[in-house]
């Protein structure tokens, strides 16, 4: 069941590469490849045109729209690559990274917790179901054999004492689980997916910085420099504000995780030296 | 067996909403998430960061964001805004010096784009003192009917005796089922 899991996510870490990869159609990349490395500024000049007609207008901008997905969608995927062969930097934020492997190790060890929490919780809830109805039958017994029938009312009140108790630690178990929940399901997922935007970030910013150096070590690649250069620009910005974001989400999930199992541990433990001392 | 077929169709038949619950610091924001969560009403501490809990009220999954109210934290509100269905913005009703401040932060978030679809609900808080405004006052003083292409709705609520918290969440789980 855990090994199940652990490739369940493990894969879902790599489907946003993977799905980068399917998205870009295969045709486009032989057509993207040569007219973005031979000379980027025959992309550009489709402005001018553009004022003749709304219909064109409306058009151009749609082929417009698809060329700058298609030509950012093949910069994101050639980065990939080059990352993998080894023959592109990427920009590696140390201390983000391990925080962020820190975090998907927290979240798989809570995931533990939950299932325990839970198979926990059922086996003692057939527990309780078992105390109650055996209870029933001391109690039945006591009632039709008179000789034996202090010590039978006795058991079946210390069954039916325990049946209580038991229904409030189930009670505290079946919170502790909800609560666990949310914090695996609502609250880190919350930031994992802040996280895998920043990833996807992070892709895009490195694509266009490695295209801005590779175009300004060129002589001849000076027309097509603004365009990069702007494009770099944008995208560092992109990339540093998910940056911050992940950084305060990172921080202030920290915080509230260790607030909740405090809280919920707590009560738990009250609750368990109660239910041993009766 | 019994409890995990329990939790498959919850998650089948339970539909997930996610409620992003905010406003100026001591409004009250804390404890209706615990009122709404746990029935009773827990000592609070102001909210540095934020609490979430899973709420169940008729057939939808509330999950319910309490993202700390003072000053210094509320520009951090943003970060909590993408996919959230529903904002609750909880005044205390109580508060007449610092309406204005509230009017402004509701105005200044909706304007954000992560916001264009989501819904709005007015908890007007803290009915239950004798000094706090009426509902219309609250509507007249934060500006409400200036708002254009939202859905929002005012309820008067008092946390304390949770009156008026499941009402905003009738309102909330009928916008959402249309």
């Amino acid at each position: 069941m855990s090994q199940l899991k652990t490739s369940v996510s493990l894969s879902a870490e790599k489907t946003s590469i993977h799905d980068m990869l399917k998205e870009t159609p295969p045709l486009d990349i032989p057509t993207a490849l040569s007219t973005c490395t031979s000379s980027p500024a025959i992309l550009t000049p489709s402005s001018p045109t553009q004022n003749e007609d709304s219909t064109i207008l409306k058009t151009s901008s749609r082929i417009e729209n698809i060329k700058n997905w298609s030509i950012s969608t093949y910069k994101c995927t050639k980065q990939i690559m080059f990352e993998k062969l080894g023959k592109s930097s990427r920009t590696v934020d140390a201390e983000l990274e391990t925080q962020i492997d820190q975090l998907r190790e927290t979240q798989k060890k809570y995931i533990n917790i939950l299932r325990l929490a839970r198979a926990l919780t059922s086996h003692f809830y057939h527990v309780v179901q078992t105390q109650h109805a055996l209870g029933e039958a001391f109690s039945e017994l006591a009632q039709k054999s008179p000789e034996l029938q202090e010590e039978f009312l006795y058991n079946s009140e210390t069954q039916r004492n325990l049946t209580k108790n038991g229904e409030t630690l189930l009670g505290a178990l079946n919170f502790f689980i909800s609560s666990v929940n949310t914090l695996c399901n609502k609250t880190i997922e919350d930031t994992l997916q802040s996280i895998r935007q920043y990833e996807a970030a992070r892709i895009e910013y490195d694509a266009y910085r490695t295209d801005l150096e590779s175009m300004s070590t060129k002589p001849d690649g000076t027309i097509g420099l603004e365009e990069a250069q702007q494009g770099y620009e944008l995208h560092r910005q992109q990339f540093m504000k998910l940056r911050a974001e992940v950084t305060i989400k990172m921080k202030f999930l920290d915080e509230n995780r260790v607030r909740i199992i405090i809280f919920y541990y707590s009560k738990k433990k009250k609750i368990y030296i109660y239910r041993h001392i009766k | 067996m019994n409890y995990k077929s329990q939790y498959s169709i919850d998650f089948l038949v339970k539909k997930p909403m996610r409620i992003l619950m905010v406003g100026l610091d001591a409004a009250g924001k804390t404890t209706i998430l615990y009122k709404l969560k746990l029935g009773e009403i827990v000592t609070t501490i102001p909210t540095i960061g934020f609490n979430v809990e899973t709420v169940e009220y008729k057939n939808i999954s509330f999950t319910v964001w309490d993202v700390g109210g003072q000053t210094k934290i509320r520009k951090l509100w943003r970060h909590y805004f993408a996919n959230t269905d529903g904002l609750i913005f909880v005044v205390d009703s109580n508060d007449r010096d610092r309406i204005e401040e509230a009017q402004f932060e509701l105005h200044s978030m909706l304007g954000e784009d992560d916001l264009r679809d989501s819904i709005l609900l007015i908890f007007a808080n803290k009915q239950d003192l004798p000094n706090s405004m009426t509902t219309a006052e609250l509507t007249d003083k934060l500006n409400l009917n200036t708002l254009r292409n939202r859905k929002w709705y005012i309820q008067a609520t008092c946390a304390t005796q949770g009156n008026g918290l499941y009402e905003g969440l009738d309102w909330l789980s009928n916008e959402l089922s249309k």
